[in-house]
C-alpha cells in the first residue's frame, strides 16, 4: 500500500485520545486494517512532518448491533496510537 | 478598572473604560464552562470537552450576550466612580468587542449625555394667583338636576305636540352625502335629547317644532373626524366646507319628557345620604373639591411654565430623543385604544415630531429643573412611596398590588421611570405648598 492517505482513515479526536495527548504526546487514529506499525509511522512522518518514537496498534472488535429485527455487527477496525518526538504537533488534534 | 472621562462638550462625555484581564478571563472561561454542558461533540460526553478545543470550535466573540452584559455593568460601575448622571440612553462602542481574548484587558469608550449641573434659584415662594371658586347656587342646582335625572321617569307629549329643547325623542334617520349613502350614518330607535349636543352640529337644533310621526329632513355638515378616520387635526380634511351637507332623513317615533321627581329624603339616602340638607350639602362640597384640584393643577403648570421660563437650561439631545420616543409611544397606545388602526388614523412620526418639538423640549427643561429642586431640597423616593404607586396602579388596573409590585420590579427601566414620576410628583408637591398665592375670588363657569 504506498499511498500514505490510504492508510490514515481519520484522526481520533475523543475524550481518551486528548487525555494520551496531554500526557505523553500520544496521537490516535483509524488506520486501514490490512496497515502494519511501520506503513502507519511512515504515512505519518511524511504527511504531518513530524518524528514517530513508537507505535502501537490494536484493533476494536465489532459491535453487535441491531436495527428492528435484523441483527448485525460492526465491522472490526485497526487503531494505531503513535508517540510522538516531544515539541512535535499535529494540528488536527489541538481542536478546530 | 481604568477610567479616563473626556469632555466632547458642554453635555457630552466620553468615558475609556479597561476591563481588568482577570475579569475578562473568568468570565470567558465560565462562559465556556457553561456552553459545555449544552454543547454535544462526538467523542465527548456532554460537559467533558477541553476548553481548548472547544474555544477552537466556538469563537469567544459569539458569547454576545455575556459580553454585553459585561460591558453595561462595567458602564454602571463607571458612572458610579466619575459620579456622572447620564440623560438619556448611552451609546456603547462595540467594535472593541471583536478583538476580545483571554488574558488581555479589554477596552471600550461610551459616548453619553450628561445631565447639566445647575443650581435653580427663586422657586421657593413663587407668587401666584389662585382662583377661589365659590359654587353658586344656580350651579348646586343644575347637578342636583342631573342627579335627579336619573330617578326620573318619561312621560309621552300628546299628539301634535311640538318638539322643543329638552324634550327626549327616539328616532330612526338615514344620511346621505353627495347622493351616496353614508357609512355610518344610519341608526333606528336612537334616543336624542334635544340640546345635549351628542348629535352633530346642527342636527339637534333642526328637530325642533317637529310632531310625532313626522317624516322630514336634517341638513348638516359633517365633522372633521366624521367615521373616526384622519382623527389628527393638522391635516385639511373635506366635509369643512358648508358645502359639503349631509342630509339627513328623519323619522320621529316617540316623543317623550322627562319628569324629574321632587328631592326627598328618599332620593338622598338613596345616594349616601340622610337628609336632603345633608345631600345638597354633600354635592357642594364634592363639587368644591373637584375645582380646587382642577385649579390645582392648573397651578402646578403654571409653576413648570415659570420655572422653564426664568431659568435657562440646555438640554441633552438624547434626553429631548427619549422624551420624542415616549410622546409617541403614547399617541400610538392610544390610537390604539381607540379602536383605529395605526395606518388609518394618519398619524405620522415625522410630522408629530416637528410638531412636538418644542413641548418635548420644554418637558425635558422642567424635568431637569425639578430633579435639581429635589437635589437641592434633599428629596428622596422611598420604599414607601414607591408601595404607594403600586397599589394606585393596581386600583387602577384592578390587579393585586404584589402582582404590581413584581412585574415593576423585574423591569428596572420600568423601575427608574417610576421613581422619577414620583420624585417628579413630590418635587412639584413641595413647590406648590411653598408658593405665595393672591386669592382672586370667581363664580364658578368663566
Amino acid at each position: 500500500m504506498s499511498n500514505h492517505f490510504q492508510i490514515l482513515k481519520k484522526p481520533l479526536v475523543t475524550e481518551k485520545s486528548t487525555q494520551l495527548l496531554a500526557d505523553g504526546n500520544w496521537v490516535c487514529f483509524r488506520v486501514d486494517s490490512s496497515a502494519n506499525k511501520i506503513q502507519v509511522k511512515q504515512a505519518v512522518e511524511k504527511i504531518f512532518n513530524v518524528t514517530v518514537l513508537q507505535v502501537n496498534t490494536m484493533v476494536v472488535s465489532g459491535k453487535n448491533r441491531r436495527f428492528g429485527q435484523n441483527v448485525g455487527r460492526t465491522k472490526p477496525w485497526k487503531k494505531a496510537m503513535l508517540r510522538l518526538k516531544e515539541g512535535d504537533k499535529i494540528d488536527l488534534f489541538e481542536g478546530a | 478598572m481604568d477610567l479616563v472621562v473626556e469632555e466632547l462638550d458642554q453635555l457630552k462625555r466620553k468615558l475609556e473604560i479597561t476591563i481588568p484581564e482577570e475579569v475578562v478571563t473568568q468570565r470567558i472561561n465560565s462562559a465556556y464552562s457553561e456552553l459545555n454542558q449544552q454543547m454535544r461533540m462526538p467523542g465527548f460526553r456532554p460537559g467533558k470537552i477541553p476548553q481548548n478545543i472547544l474555544e477552537k470550535q466556538v469563537p469567544v466573540q459569539s458569547f454576545t450576550n455575556m459580553l454585553q452584559a459585561l460591558l453595561q455593568e462595567y458602564y454602571e460601575k463607571a458612572l458610579r466612580e466619575s459620579g456622572l448622571a447620564p440623560a438619556g440612553s448611552p451609546e456603547i462602542d462595540h467594535s472593541k468587542l471583536q478583538d476580545v481574548k483571554k488574558n488581555t484587558p479589554l477596552k471600550f469608550s461610551v459616548t453619553l449625555d450628561v445631565k447639566p449641573e445647575i443650581k435653580i434659584k427663586g422657586y421657593k415662594g413663587l407668587k401666584l394667583k389662585k382662583k377661589e371658586t365659590q359654587v353658586g347656587k344656580e350651579e348646586l342646582d343644575r347637578a342636583i338636576e342631573r342627579i335627579l335625572q336619573q330617578y326620573g321617569s318619561f312621560e309621552h307629549h300628546e299628539d301634535g305636540y311640538e318638539a322643543q329643547t329638552g324634550d327626549y325623542l327616539t328616532i330612526d334617520f338615514e344620511g346621505q352625502f353627495e347622493g351616496q349613502p353614508l357609512e355610518n350614518g344610519n341608526a333606528t330607535d336612537l334616543t336624542v335629547r334635544i340640546g345635549e349636543k351628542k348629535m352633530i352640529k346642527g342636527f339637534e337644533e333642526q328637530l325642533v317644532g317637529h310632531k310625532l310621526d313626522e317624516q322630514f329632513e336634517v341638513k348638516a355638515v359633517l365633522p372633521a373626524n366624521w367615521n373616526n378616520k384622519l382623527r389628527r387635526v393638522s391635516t385639511p380634511l373635506p366635509g369643512q366646507e358648508a358645502e359639503d351637507l349631509a342630509t339627513f332623513s328623519v323619522k320621529i317615533k316617540e316623543l317623550k319628557k322627562l319628569v324629574l321627581p321632587e328631592l326627598t329624603d328618599a332620593i338622598a339616602e338613596k345616594e349616601g345620604f340622610e337628609t336632603v340638607g345633608q345631600f345638597s350639602r354633600g354635592v357642594k362640597t364634592k363639587m368644591q373639591a373637584m375645582y380646587e384640584e382642577k385649579e390645582e393643577i392648573r397651578i402646578k403648570e403654571g409653576i413648570f411654565d415659570k420655572l422653564v421660563d426664568e431659568n435657562s437650561v440646555e438640554v441633552p439631545e438624547s434626553m429631548v430623543n427619549n422624551e420624542f420616543k415616549f410622546m409617541i409611544e403614547g399617541m400610538k397606545f392610544q390610537i390604539e385604544q381607540s379602536g383605529m388602526k395605526l395606518e388609518d388614523s394618519g398619524f405620522d412620526e415625522e410630522k408629530a415630531k416637528e410638531e412636538w418639538k418644542d413641548t418635548a423640549e420644554k418637558n425635558c427643561k422642567g424635568y431637569i429643573i425639578l430633579e435639581s429642586i429635589a437635589q437641592q431640597e434633599n428629596m428622596h423616593v422611598s420604599q414607601l412611596d414607591l408601595e404607594e404607586e403600586f397599589k394606585s396602579l393596581a386600583e387602577q388596573s384592578k390587579q393585586k398590588p404584589e402582582d404590581v409590585k413584581n412585574k415593576m420590579m423585574a423591569n428596572p427601566e420600568v423601575i427608574k421611570h417610576t421613581t422619577s414620576k414620583i420624585l417628579g410628583r413630590k418635587t412639584m408637591d413641595f413647590l406648590y405648598a411653598n408658593c405665595e398665592f393672591e386669592f382672586v375670588r370667581e363664580s364658578p363657569g368663566e
